[in-house]
């Protein structure tokens, strides 16, 4: 079996190669995507294990693709990485799919663990 | 009407958010300068066509009692003595000190000094500070007890840490801590300063930041910076905030902070440049 595959949703170039470089070396395959069009086109065409997706970018809000994402697999494991919190938030992302949701700036072993909670069997 | 899409100052689209998300995010002070909002994420359309959202984006930041706020910290401080350390992080009983880790980096975010809003009341940063002494001293017990393992990055490089840059920071590198909550830093860019700019491999001029090597200073932190050019009238006043803080305990980084810098593109496309043509005569002086 491959390793999994990460997808990576931020327009932030220095955010992208934090969170790249916060997953265990040979861990994982990486891909990029710097817009929320970017991130559903890629998603389809990959189909990767893990998505992180920042909410604020331009054109397409990482919020919307989340929806999009999870409209083509309900399955999928998208996580939330952004600079904005409240309760309220966390519970839209999760009604739009997220399976997690991890605040900036994070500690690198926050990503690692929750890409790693993400590849879990769902229990029960 | 529902749900909103919102265009702020700098291009970023956000939503669809429900009007109770708007408001939560303005109460904090969490979103920037909205310029235009939309009900499809394609027609936008000035503020002043919704008129239930413009309410909300006028709304004053911590509109929140403080009183109230206290408590609440306060008895969550109360209830979270009494958790075992697993109950307290949201972890699996017999976690390792790596996912220990990760939950109380997670955990501490929203009561850490250095994290807490500017405008926080004395009263909410007292209760801040109870319920961040309980996950230190929790996760202290944890790291004491010994009991989990902790488990090392997979595939880490059995290899030593490079040594840090070392820099003088009195002589062209002035940070001050400017009260709890910001870091003034004065940088002369020229020769002498240049590897703070180019020699980490993720927080470098390429992706808009520097790193100090041998300080740290707390994820989150602000900083208050000035830019100086050798050689140039150039002068560039910022702000910037630490995305990267190493205690030097992963062999892949070196100790210090990483600082990403609010730059527009000009400055941005003006400091690249400089820092090539140093780096371009450091080079040619060393053949």
């Amino acid at each position: 079996m491959g390793k999994p595959t990460v997808l990576i949703v931020d327009d932030n170039k220095l955010a992208r190669a934090l969170l790249r470089d916060a997953l265990p070396p040979g861990g994982y395959e990486v891909i990029e995507a710097c817009d929320g069009a970017e991130a559903v086109d890629c998603f389809r065409a990959a189909r990767p294990d893990v998505v992180m997706i920042d909410l604020m970018m331009p054109e397409k809000s990482g919020m919307e693709a989340l929806a999009e994402i999870h409209a083509i697999d309900p399955g999928s494991r998208v996580l939330v990485i952004s600079s904005l919190d409240s309760e309220s938030l966390r519970r839209s992302a999760r009604e739009s799919g997220a399976v997690g949701y991890v605040v900036k700036p994070f500690h690198p072993l926050e990503i690692a663990d929750a890409v790693a909670r993400a590849l879990e069997p769902p229990r029960g | 009407v529902g749900d909103y899409w919102l265009k702020q100052d700098d291009g970023t689209v956000l939503g669809p958010l429900g009007i109770q998300v708007v408001r939560d995010l303005v109460r904090t002070g969490q979103l920037r300068v909205v310029r235009e909002a939309s009900t499809s994420g394609r027609n936008w359309q000035p503020l002043g066509a919704f008129p239930e959202l413009a309410a909300a984006l006028a709304a004053p930041v911590q509109a929140r009692s403080p009183a109230g706020e206290a408590a609440e910290i306060r008895a969550e401080a109360a209830s979270s003595r009494h958790k075992k350390p697993h109950e307290l992080f949201g972890v699996r009983a017999g976690a390792t000190l790596n996912e220990y880790r990760a939950a109380f980096f997670e955990r501490i975010k929203r009561y850490h000094p250095h994290r807490l809003h500017p405008g926080t009341s004395p009263d909410v940063r007292a209760a801040c500070a109870e319920m961040y002494k309980v996950l230190s001293d929790a996760m202290l017990a944890v790291q004491n007890s010994g009991g989990a393992p902790s488990t090392p990055p997979v595939g880490a490089p059995a290899a030593r840490p490079q040594p840090p840059p070392e820099f003088k920071p009195d002589e062209f590198v002035g940070l001050e801590q400017k009260g709890s909550d910001r870091v003034e830093a004065r940088v002369l860019v020229g020769a002498r300063t240049a590897q703070l700019f180019t020699a980490h491999k993720l927080v470098n001029v390429s992706t808009g930041g520097f790193f100090i090597a041998g300080r740290t200073y707390p994820l989150g932190m602000a900083f208050d910076v000035t830019l100086r050019f050798e050689g140039s009238p150039e002068t560039m006043s910022t702000r910037g905030k630490v995305v990267l803080e190493s205690a030097g305990t992963d062999p892949r980084q070196p100790r210090g902070t990483g600082v990403q810098l609010n730059l527009s593109s000009a400055e941005r496309s003006f400091l690249q440049s400089f820092i090539g043509s140093v780096v371009a005569k450091q080079q040619n002086k060393a053949r």
